[in-house]
């Protein structure tokens, strides 16, 4: 077991340097780790139990909770700022037509933001990857989805996904090897909405979660708390951290509150040290053979235009002008009803089915694709502020809430913006970090290509919402982020407009990899997570075979 | 069946109707006899000076409807929109003037005039758990808070366990109560343009899956069910 080896000042070196802690830093250093290297991971933020945040959802306000501040839970560093919304705290500073759509909610400690997502383990369809080729919208990417299915499969297995057996209700269908578990099974309302909608072309199907209903490996089956987000309370949903706990049972080490800002070049453009700042404001300094930056995003672009240094002006890895430029995210609208007969949302995982029906087709070649999660989130918060509206008491606002709670409908519904270079996560020349760092300045505008899709969204609705027999339909007028963020070190094969090769591999350093959603060159509509877990994975192998054939 | 059955009793669901509603009706009273005797029904000023926890715990008891409200929670509560609201103590003791002549939530909403916020927002402090429903607003109960009752036989409070693992796939619990819509449902729409070009794979739909094994409680009925 190889083991990174520290100075007495503080300082660390190792075969690999991973900056971030989430899925895919813990996964890459699990892999690194597995195969005999020594691995260090530094990570920003803190270091807390999973009981604590718990206890802090349970006792945030109801305010917070019904308007779901999954941000406020997770205690963060001092020195480490992540976005918070109750109230803002303006990190990340927004412009542009739709600025207000970029609000995202990733976190910044060990273990990473899968502490709040709810599990969706998405595949990219194969036409995904060709955008540009068969839709002629977007870009190409620089692999096939053959190239990167066996990575899926990896993935999946990695975290343990449950997902449908059954070829027909699969979204793609295109498999080597079969789901590790077969799909969660559907609740009541997943089953009577399917009956109602699916003759219509909506194609309702099972979304492939990383959780079982029986125990995978360590981790213990779920029993349908409902809390995946922000915080499964007992480790059932697949989580960033237990790749992490892995990985350290291999030899890696984490280090947590170290906030990396400097990045050192040599003459040939290689990597030769990252440096970071820890709880006292002290700067460390971390040598390595080979570095991965995996901090999602946005703070890898940030971190990468920080680091500029005298052979990389523009910042490191980006000779192209491409760093912090085509951010995407799901940029989405929520809609809801009430339907016309209990369907009960709310029993079991927080997310269950989606409708899938609207996810390819060639008027993609015009407007966006989505998706619609019929969200599973209890219905009892939304449905109490109602019935509290209507000024109910006693026996009639028991029975009100009830009624709403067991009739609610709720879809999340997510679009996919194109890359548009204009679209540019950049420095902020006013606004610093509490260690003096530029804060990230995002402008965002989702683009005709949403702004159509949305109007075929609408339609789709309301044509949902009628067959569930909807009242009170409400369909959302701002785009909301979804934390699914892409684009920022966007891949390709042309070392003059892409910031990576399909490893992952910066074209401008031989031994940096930028893997994980910002490498992404199309959105599809689908989560990002096992499309980032799977590029970690096919990064992790590129790094192996350098180790194996002497190239670092 | 859950870690709830045990907070509201032999009683699954907390519609059970006219019963709970007698019971509760004659907690109230015998709480005012205990309440009134401390310091009489006098003018209300000098009542709110002394208006103290057990005075809350009973205005809260008489407004909500229910008799079995925690008076630890009470207590904590109360302490909480003081500590909030101006002038709360005086606020309660209007509100236990109100109360006095007893009657139902409802009748006693009737009759509130320009009390009527005063108590809807003491309502919906017991229901949400939190002071208001407001940004970081103080809190005092999560699983306690009453807007998870109506659904205790149903839906889990969110964070804790409900069944064992597939629990979901049973079939919910009759809704007991109509379903009422109070605007007429929209027809339905026309064919979607988001999937003109080409029709997607259709599935078959869904059949109903038997549960492996028999419902929690005999309230539950077999799918599918219609109301009423």
């Amino acid at each position: 077991m190889a083991i990174p080896e520290f100075s007495t000042t503080g300082d660390v070196s190792a075969d690999v340097v991973v900056v971030g802690s989430g899925v895919v830093g813990g996964m890459i250093a699990n892999e690194l780790a597995s195969a005999g290297h020594s691995v260090v991971i530094l990570e920003a933020g803190l270091r807390l139990k999973r009981a604590q945040y718990v206890e802090n959802w349970r006792n945030m306000s109801f305010h917070n909770r019904l308007h779901s501040d999954f941000q406020g839970l997770y205690p963060q560093s001092p020195l480490a700022q992540a976005p918070l919304y109750f109230p803002p705290n303006d990190y990340v500073g927004l412009s542009g037509p739709n600025g207000s759509a970029f609000k995202q909610g990733y976190l910044r400690t060990v273990g990473g933001t899968t502490w709040h997502w709810a599990a969706s383990c998405w595949r990219h369809l194969p036409v995904d990857f060709e955008m540009k080729s068969r839709y002629g919208v977007g870009r190409d990417w620089a692999i096939s989805y053959n190239d990167l299915e066996p990575y899926y499969c990896r993935a999946e297995e990695e975290m343990g996904v449950s997902g449908p057996h059954d070829v027909s209700l699969q979204s793609p269908s295109e498999r080597s090897r079969p789901y590790p578990r077969d799909m969660i099974p559907f609740g009541y309302g997943d089953r009577r909405v399917a009956e109602i909608v699916n003759p219509h072309g909506f194609h309702l199907v099972p979304i492939p979660q990383g959780r079982s209903v029986e125990p995978f490996g360590d981790r213990p089956a779920c029993c349908g708390n409902n809390n995946c987000q922000p915080i499964c309370p007992i480790g059932a949903m697949y989580n960033g951290i237990q790749h992490i706990d892995r990985a350290e049972a291999r030899g890696a080490v984490t280090i947590a509150e170290a906030v990396v800002y400097r990045i050192d070049t040599d003459e040939n453009n290689r990597v030769t040290a990252v440096h970071w700042y820890d709880a006292e404001r002290r700067s460390h300094k971390a040598s390595g053979r080979t570095f991965v930056l995996a901090c999602n995003g946005i703070e890898t672009p940030r971190l990468l235009l920080l680091a500029a240094n005298a052979r990389n002006p523009n910042g490191i890895a980006n000779s192209s002008d491409q760093v912090g430029r085509n951010m995407m995210d799901h940029s989405g609208v929520h809609a809801s009803f009430q339907a016309s007969e209990p369907l009960w949302f709310g029993r079991g995982p927080a997310q269950s089915s989606c409708i899938v029906g609207p996810r390819d087709g060639d008027f993609r070649s015009r407007y966006s694709a989505n998706k619609m999660i019929l969200n599973n989130i209890s219905q009892v918060a939304p449905a109490t502020e109602q019935a509290l509206k209507l000024g109910l008491v006693g026996t009639e606002l028991d029975d009100e809430i009830r009624r709403r709670a067991a009739c609610g409908v709720d879809l999340s519904i997510s679009l996919e913006p194109l890359p548009d270079p204009d679209n540019r996560l950049t420095l902020s020349k006013t606004r610093k970090d509490p260690l003096g760092l530029a804060c990230p300045d995002i402008h965002y505008d989702v683009g005709d290509y949403v702004r159509n899709g949305l109007d075929a969204v609408n339609t789709q609705v309301r044509q949902i919402a009628g067959l569930l027999g909807g009242t009170e339909l409400r369909i959302t007028t701002d785009y909301n982020a979804n934390n699914h963020i892409m684009g920022g070190t966007i891949m390709g094969t042309d070392p003059r407009d892409s910031v990576v090769d399909g490893n992952c591999r910066s074209h401008d350093h031989g031994n940096l990899w930028l893997p994980g959603g910002g490498a992404m060159p199309s959105a599809s509509v689908v989560n990002t997570t096992l499309s980032m877990a799977a590029l970690g994975l096919r990064a992790a192998d590129s790094i192996k075979a350098d180790f194996e054939k002497g190239r670092v | 069946m859950n870690r709830h059955s045990d907070v509201d009793g032999a009683e699954p669901a907390s519609h059970s109707g006219m019963r709970r509603r007698s019971l509760m009706m004659g907690t109230v009273v015998a709480g005012f006899s205990v309440v009134l005797g401390d310091f009489g029904l006098s003018e209300h000023a000098a009542c709110a000076a002394t208006v103290d926890d057990g005075a809350f715990l009973s205005v809260s008891r008489a407004v909500t409807g229910h008799a079995d409200l925690d008076p630890i929670i009470a207590r904590r509560l109360f302490a909480a929109m003081r500590a909030t609201f101006p002038e709360y103590r005086d606020r309660i003791g209007r509100l236990f003037d109100l109360v006095a002549q007893g009657g139902s939530p409802k009748e006693i909403l009737a009759r509130s005039g320009d009390l009527k916020g005063d108590l809807l927002a003491l309502i919906a402090a017991w229901y949400t758990g939190s002071v208001e429903d407001r940004t970081n607003a103080p809190m005092v109960a999560y699983d306690d808070a009453l807007m998870y009752r109506p659904t205790r036989d149903g839906l889990p409070v969110p964070t804790y366990c409900f069944g064992r693992p597939g629990w979901w796939a049973e079939p919910p619990p009759p809704l007991g109560i109509p379903v009422r819509a109070s605007l007429p449902a929209m027809p339905p729409a026309p064919v979607p343009q988001g999937i003109e070009s080409r029709t997607p794979p259709q599935t078959t739909p869904l059949g109903t899956i038997a549960p492996q094994s028999p419902p929690h409680s005999p309230l539950h009925s077999p799918l599918p069910h219609r109301e009423l």
